[in-house]
C-alpha cells in the first residue's frame, strides 16, 4: 500500500487513491527519454548507416585532405587572389559541404611569406570582396597542427550580399615550409557553426600541406 | 451586512510554477537553464553584427506577439490560467524549444541525408525533421507544465492555451533568428522578413501547431471526458498528427508558389497567397476545433451545474448568463451601472466561484465531499454579500428562481 508522505499534505478535493508520490519520477523520466532521443537521436542512427565513400581532396599539389563521411566537394575551380600592391596570385579552389556548413578550402603555391601575412592577404582581399558587413575577430591564434605545422586562426561574421543571409566562419591559415600555402575557410549559416566545428577541425587536422 | 465566507482561496487553482518538490520542475528549470545560456549567446552574436537590427526585430516581434498572447489566454473562456504558468510554457518555447530544436534538426538532417543522398536532403530536410522533433520538444514543455501543475491543464483548451504560447515563444524567437540571420540583419531587411514571416505567415506557424499538441495533451488529461483511455489517446494521436502534417506541408516542397528571392513589384502581393495555400486550411480547421472546444466547455459547465440549482449555489438565470461570456460581462456591466464598483466585483466574483463550483464537482467522487461543500457555500455567501449591496440585491432578486427576467 501506498501511503502520502507525511509533509505533503492531501489535497482536499484529490480524488480518493490519487496520491503516488513515486509516480511522481516516472513521467519526469519518460519525458527526459522523449527528449534525448529527439536530441540526440539523429546522431545516433547517423552513425549506424552507411556513410557514402568520400575520395580524397588534392589541390595544386599543395594540399591533400580526407572528407570525413557526409562532406562532398561540390566547387572546384582555379582562383586568382589580387594583391594589396598590385598583380594577383593563382591557385586551386574547392569547396566542400554538409548541408547547412562549407569548408572552403585554397592552394595557392609558391605564396610565400608567413600564415599571419597569408591570413591577412585572405581575409582582406576575399572575404572583404565575398560579404557585406563583415567583422572579424581581432584575436588571431597561433596553434600547432597534429602535423606539426604552424598555423593561425582567426573569426569572422558577415552577410551574404546575394541573399543578406547571415554567416559566421573560422578560417586557418597554414604556410608549409616550401613556401605553399592553404587556407582553410569553415562557414555555416549564423548560430549553425558550432554545429560543425569538430568536424572542420577533424579535417584540417589530417591535411597533408607539402 | 453579509460576511463572506473564507473567500481568501477557492480549493482550486493552487498550482504554482515554483514546486521544488516535484523533479518535473527540476528537469523544467535545468534544461531552460542550460538552453537559456546558448540562447543568450546566439542573441549576442545577433546583437553584435546589428545593434539597430537586432532592437528593430525585437520590438516588431514583441508588438505582435503581446495581443496575440492576451488573444491565446482569452480564448480560455471560464477560466483564467495561472500568469507564472502561462510564463513558463512560452519561456520553454522561446529558450528551450529553439535550442534543443538546433541541434535536433541538425542530428535528423544527416539521417536524412545519408538515407536519401544530398539532393534529396537539400529538398526535403526542413519537412522531414522539424515538424517531427520541434513538435516534441515544444510539446515537452506542456507536458512539463501539466506534470508541474496538474490540476490547471484540466480540459482541451487549457491544453490548447498552454501549447499556442510556448509555439508563440518558439515563433517569436526564430523570427528574431530569421530576421537577422537570413534576411540580413539591417532595417531593410529586418522589415522584409517582418512582412514574410509576420505579416504573410504569422498566423499559420507555431502557435497553431502547438496549440494542436495541446490539445492532444488536453485530450489524454481531461477529467471531463468519461471516454476510456485509449479511445482519448487516438483522438490526442490525430490532433498531434495534424499539427505535424501542417508543419510538415509548410517545410516542404509541396504547394510551393513562394517568389523567388529577390522580391520586386507584384511579386510582394503573391507572398502573402503562397503563404495562405499552405497555412489557411490549418488556420481553418483550428479555429473550428476551437469553436467545438468551446462549445463543450458550455456542455460540460451546463451539466455540471445544473443540479446545482437545487442547492443554491446557482440560479438557472444566472447559470443562462454563466455559459455565455459575453453575457457575464454584459451583466457585471449593467451591474456595475446600476449598484457601482463594488457590486460588480462581487458578481465576478460569484461568477468565478460558480465555475469553480463545476470544477470542484467534476473532481469529487460524491455529493457530500467537503470540497464541494465549502465551494457551494462560498457561492451562496458572495450571494448574500451581494444582496447587501444597495442595488445588488435586486439584481440577485432579478437572478433567483422564481423572478422575471435574467441578471443584468
Amino acid at each position: 500500500m501506498i501511503r502520502p508522505s507525511p509533509d505533503v499534505p492531501v489535497r482536499p478535493d484529490a480524488t480518493a487513491g490519487a496520491f503516488r508520490p513515486a509516480r511522481r519520477w516516472l513521467p519526469t523520466v519518460l519525458v527526459t527519454l522523449v527528449m534525448s532521443v529527439t536530441v540526440l537521436g539523429g546522431f545516433v542512427v547517423a552513425e549506424t548507416l552507411p556513410a557514402p565513400e568520400v575520395q580524397p581532396v588534392a589541390l595544386a599539389n599543395v594540399l591533400r585532405l580526407r572528407p570525413l563521411p557526409g562532406w562532398e566537394v561540390v566547387r572546384r575551380e582555379q582562383a586568382t587572389v589580387p594583391l594589396p600592391r598590385g598583380g594577383v596570385i593563382t591557385g586551386e579552389f574547392a569547396q566542400l559541404t554538409r548541408g547547412s556548413g562549407a569548408l572552403d578550402l585554397l592552394a595557392l603555391p609558391g605564396v610565400g611569406g608567413d600564415a599571419l601575412e597569408l591570413a591577412d592577404l585572405y581575409a582582406t582581399a576575399v572575404l572583404t570582396s565575398q560579404l557585406e558587413r563583415l567583422a572579424v575577430s581581432g584575436l588571431v591564434e597561433r596553434i600547432t597542427l597534429p602535423t606539426g605545422m604552424e598555423a593561425v586562426r582567426f573569426g569572422y561574421i558577415g552577410s551574404q550580399p546575394q541573399t543578406g543571409a547571415a554567416l559566421e566562419g573560422s578560417v586557418t591559415v597554414v604556410v608549409a615550409p616550401s613556401g605553399n600555402g592553404a587556407v582553410f575557410d569553415g562557414w555555416a549559416p549564423q548560430g549553425q557553426l558550432e554545429l560543425i566545428s569538430e568536424e572542420l577541425v577533424a579535417m584540417i587536422a589530417r591535411t597533408e600541406v607539402v | 451586512m453579509a460576511r463572506l465566507l473564507s473567500l481568501s482561496r477557492s480549493p482550486l487553482h493552487h498550482a504554482r510554477f515554483l514546486q521544488p518538490r516535484l523533479p518535473a520542475f527540476w528537469l523544467y528549470t535545468l534544461v531552460v537553464t542550460l538552453t537559456g545560456v546558448v540562447a543568450i549567446g546566439e542573441q549576442n552574436l545577433f546583437r553584435e553584427m546589428s545593434p539597430s537590427g537586432w532592437a528593430l526585430s525585437w520590438g516588431l516581434v514583441l508588438l505582435y506577439a503581446a495581443p496575440v498572447a492576451v488573444l491565446i489566454s482569452l480564448l480560455d473562456l471560464y477560466e483564467r490560467e495561472p500568469i507564472p504558468l502561462l510564463a513558463a510554457a512560452f519561456v520553454w518555447g522561446a529558450v528551450a524549444a529553439t535550442t534543443l530544436s538546433a541541434i535536433g534538426n541538425a542530428g535528423w538532417g544527416i539521417v536524412i541525408a545519408r538515407l536519401g543522398g544530398p539532393e534529396f536532403a537539400t529538398r526535403w530536410t526542413a519537412a522531414l525533421t522539424a515538424p517531427f522533433v520541434e513538435e516534441i520538444l515544444k510539446g515537452v514543455g506542456v507536458v512539463l507544465i501539466v506534470l508541474i501543475a496538474r490540476d490547471e491543464v484540466d480540459d482541451v483548451m487549457d491544453g490548447f492555451v498552454y501549447g499556442a504560447l510556448c509555439g508563440l515563444g518558439f515563433m517569436i524567437v526564430e523570427n528574431v533568428f530569421y530576421f537577422i540571420a537570413v534576411f540580413g540583419g539591417d532595417v531593410e531587411g529586418v522589415l522584409q522578413g517582418f512582412f514574410v514571416r509576420v505579416i504573410a505567415s504569422g498566423l499559420y506557424s507555431h502557435v497553431l501547431y502547438t496549440g494542436l499538441v495541446g490539445m492532444a495533451i488536453g485530450i489524454v488529461t481531461t477529467r471531463r471526458d468519461d471516454r476510456p483511455l485509449r479511445d482519448r489517446v487516438r483522438s490526442a494521436g490525430l490532433l498531434a498528427g495534424a499539427a505535424v502534417l501542417g508543419h510538415f506541408l509548410w517545410n516542404s516542397p509541396i504547394l510551393e508558389f513562394f517568389p523567388p528571392h529577390p522580391w520586386e513589384g507584384g511579386e510582394w502581393f503573391l507572398i502573402p497567397v503562397a503563404t495562405a495555400v499552405k497555412g489557411l486550411p490549418l488556420l481553418l480547421f483550428v479555429v473550428l476545433l476551437v469553436r467545438l472546444a468551446h462549445e463543450r466547455e458550455r456542455r460540460w459547465l451546463h451539466e455540471s451545474l445544473v443540479s446545482e440549482i437545487d442547492e443554491g449555489s446557482v440560479t438557472p438565470q444566472e447559470l443562462a448568463i454563466l455559459e455565455r461570456p459575453r453575457r457575464r460581462f454584459q451583466a457585471r456591466r449593467e451591474l456595475r451601472r446600476r449598484a457601482g464598483d463594488r457590486a460588480a466585483n462581487l458578481l465576478k466574483r460569484l461568477q468565478r466561484e460558480q465555475v469553480n463550483l463545476a470544477m470542484v464537482r467534476s473532481r469529487v467522487a460524491s455529493e457530500d465531499d467537503p470540497a464541494l461543500i465549502r465551494q457551494r457555500a462560498v457561492c451562496r455567501s458572495i450571494r448574500d454579500a451581494l444582496e447587501a449591496i444597495p442595488g445588488g440585491a435586486s439584481a440577485v432578486e432579478s437572478g433567483r428562481p422564481g423572478a422575471d427576467g435574467p441578471l443584468g
